[in-house]
């Protein structure tokens, strides 16, 4: 390579560092005040009028209006700053959740007073460089799901010191430094899945357990469900496990495999609901139907359909909704003005909220039915 | 202007770098921020440095796909270790030699059972990764967050992130003995032509292992950095698709992927492009899931450009 343009290479890689070190503009990340900014919301005298009817559902205005009173203002400009950070939707589930954020992002966006930015990541690293990118933009609040709870820690404490309101979305993170956290009950799907096919199977029975991808909420299922049969019905045996990936055409395989080993096999815990469709197939390509019933975990939509169509091999699931990530969005909405939920007295946000992993069988399927859900 | 031409054949990418450049500085007001600036540069160190290693082993004609995948096995060992209460700096230790053992045994099969690199290190990936995730139960290894192990990859020294200056520590070290040793002109040869090699004699197997081990090495260095970065490590998703970014860059430098040609400098260059796009995409709140798209389509010119070269 020529001298000249070699040098001129270097100038410009050299001229990179030194904008870094010099900074074009001001670094205000590493100031940006601390999130109670009070006395400055009393000032904004136009009190958004109490909405008593408000409630956070889906059918809730993009506005989300809460207690009414002062509302803190935005950090910058006019428009609420928000990073939703989650993880790449390599599965059905994920991908449900990321939908339902990303469609309340852009309620709230299209309502001009939010800038709602989702990013996703794959492995743990890129996830904590999509938060450092979404700190950039001085956010008034942040959502984070992590990919894994340990990797996520240290930058959400950060996220902490940086006063902005932090809401953990589905996985926890390793630490207390947050204003709130959302999720369903990854322990309780396994232990009521237990009580389920051990009291359906009168505490005598092989049991195949298909769990999903290898993860914390896959190991909450897991313990679950194993601890409480060897706790209350110790003469139902878990014959066989097989890894589903969240998907169908993974547990399918597995099954079939599952069901070429095994001459007997009286019940199927899925630990999701794709993979129990998965699993469907697989048994009705055997022929072996009328042999055992399958659990999943979700409430998806075929699921379901299945259930309120009293099919007998789809016997229950339970429910893990991932409308908790267009709530998660929209709590954000309201954290970042100061606000708490509309129809509580307190004036904050729950700090944890869980979502109760109720048994859903045929005979109440169609309470948890919705058309329109895209899960 | 036959100067002009010649830098545009072989090092096109100093013009994608400044194209995009000017395009992040007016598409976002946050771009050109000492914060950002660094954090690009930080969070492209942990698989630049990878790539660094990635250049040698292309240059030589082979490929190495298992990166992510020793990654993680390496990050594991080291926290494992220190977990067990081994001093930091033998942890680190133990991690390299790790990392270096699995690189001289790709590179052992590679040359001596003559398969090809794309197979056997395909090989290796797959399984590395089963084994560090059947050996954590699928979980993550937690640190000590507050150990002094985590000032690697939180510090900084002045205003720059420690694992920025390691990178350029190791961008240093790389182009010196690419350009200026034995070794790097052997590798060049090595990959140019074999039997052109052989005849010379130049120790092609001796070669090949080392550049495996090289690679090996930069892997355990980044696993270092990211484990102290996040204080921990997880076996299902730590380094995930490292290989892609790694091999993304060497390529959109002007490595071409046939091998006896390439520069350090342009692999650096390949690698903070990628880190670029991650960022301004962010920071534009473009969808992510277009992310792969653009890498995708910057790949496909970078050789399309390399192709109309030769």
């Amino acid at each position: 390579m020529k001298r000249v343009w070699k040098t001129i290479l270097t100038a410009i890689l050299a001229g990179i560092m030194v904008l870094g070190v010099v900074g074009c503009s001001a670094d205000t990340a590493a100031e940006s005040a601390a999130g109670t900014t009070a006395a400055e919301g009393q000032q904004a005298a136009e009190t958004q009028a109490v909405q008593e009817t408000a409630d956070t559902g889906e059918a809730a205005p993009a506005e989300a209006a809460g207690t009414g009173d002062a509302v803190k203002p935005p950090k910058n400009g006019d428009k609420y700053v928000i990073g939703v950070s989650v993880p790449a939707p390599d599965n059905q589930w994920v991908a449900a959740i990321i939908d339902n954020a990303q469609q309340q992002a852009k309620k709230a966006n299209e309502s001009g007073k939010f800038e709602i930015t989702v990013t996703t990541a794959n492995n743990p690293a890129k996830q904590v460089s999509d938060v450092e990118d979404l700190l950039t933009k001085e956010p008034d609040a942040m959502v984070i799901f992590p990919i894994e709870s340990a990797p996520l820690t240290p930058i959400a404490e950060q996220v902490k010191e940086q006063g902005i309101p932090l809401m953990i979305l589905t996985r926890g993170i390793e630490s207390t430094k947050y204003d709130s956290y959302i999720r369903g009950d990854d322990r309780v799907v396994g232990i009521s899945a237990a009580h389920y096919i051990g009291q359906r199977l009168n505490g005598k029975g092989n049991v195949v357990m298909m769990q999903a991808a290898p993860s914390a909420i896959t190991t909450e299922r897991t313990e679950g469900f194993e601890e409480t049969l060897a706790a209350n019905y110790p003469d139902i045996k878990i014959i066989a496990t097989g890894n589903g990936n969240f998907a169908r055409e993974p547990a399918m395989k597995e099954m079939e495999n599952i069901l070429q080993a095994q001459p007997q096999i009286d019940a199927v815990y899925s630990e999701d609901d794709e993979q129990a469709l998965g699993c469907i197939t697989a048994i009705k390509n055997a022929g072996r139907e009328s042999e055992m019933f399958v659990t999943g975990v979700g409430g998806n939509k075929s699921v379901l359909e299945a259930l309120m169509d009293n099919d007998p091999l789809m016997a229950a699931t339970f429910f893990y909704s991932p409308l908790q990530g267009g709530s998660a969005v929209e709590l954000a909405q309201l954290m970042a003005q100061d606000k708490g939920m509309s129809d509580l007295w307190e004036k904050s946000i729950p700090r944890e909220i869980i979502f109760a992993a109720d048994t859903i069988t045929s005979e109440n399927a169609a309470d948890y039915y919705d058309e329109n859900s895209q899960y | 202007m036959k100067g002009f031409k010649s830098l545009w054949k072989d090092h096109g990418y100093v013009f994608a770098l400044i194209v995009l450049l000017i395009f992040a500085a007016i598409a976002s007001p946050q771009f050109m921020t000492q914060t950002n600036i660094f954090n690009i540069l930080r969070q492209t160190s942990i698989v630049g440095i990878i790539a660094l290693g990635m250049t040698f082993v292309i240059i030589s004609g082979g490929i190495d796909l298992s990166v992510g995948s020793v990654l993680a096995v390496c990050g594991v060992i080291i926290l494992l270790l220190q977990n067990e209460g081994v001093p930091i700096f033998l942890s680190i230790l133990a991690g390299c030699g790790v990392g270096m053992a699995i690189g001289a045994a790709n590179g052992f099969i590679i040359a001596k059972a003559k398969l090809a690199p794309f197979i056997v290190t395909l090989a290796t990936m797959t399984i590395a990764r089963s084994l560090v995730i059947f050996l954590s139960d699928g979980s993550s290894i937690i640190g000590d967050a507050s150990s002094d192990f985590t000032i690697i990859g939180n510090g900084k020294i002045g205003p720059i992130p420690i694992p920025v200056l390691i990178f350029l520590a190791a961008i240093l070290v790389c182009h010196f003995m690419l350009q200026k040793t034995k070794f790097g002109r052997y590798v060049f040869s090595v990959g140019g032509s074999e039997t052109t090699a052989v005849y010379s004699g130049i120790k092609v197997d001796k070669i090949k292992i080392l550049t495996y081990m090289l690679i090996g090495l930069t892997v355990s260095i980044a696993a270092v950095i990211e484990t102290a970065r996040l204080a921990s490590v997880s076996s299902a998703s730590s380094g995930l698709y490292y290989e892609m970014d790694a091999i993304a860059a060497v390529i959109i430098g002007g490595t071409p992927l046939t091998g006896g040609k390439g520069t350090i400098i342009g692999t650096v260059v390949g690698i903070i492009i990628l880190g670029i796009i991650g960022n301004i995409m962010n920071l534009m709140n473009i969808s992510p899931y277009l992310n792969g798209a653009v890498k995708g389509i910057i790949i496909l010119i970078a050789v399309l450009l390399q192709k109309r070269g030769k």
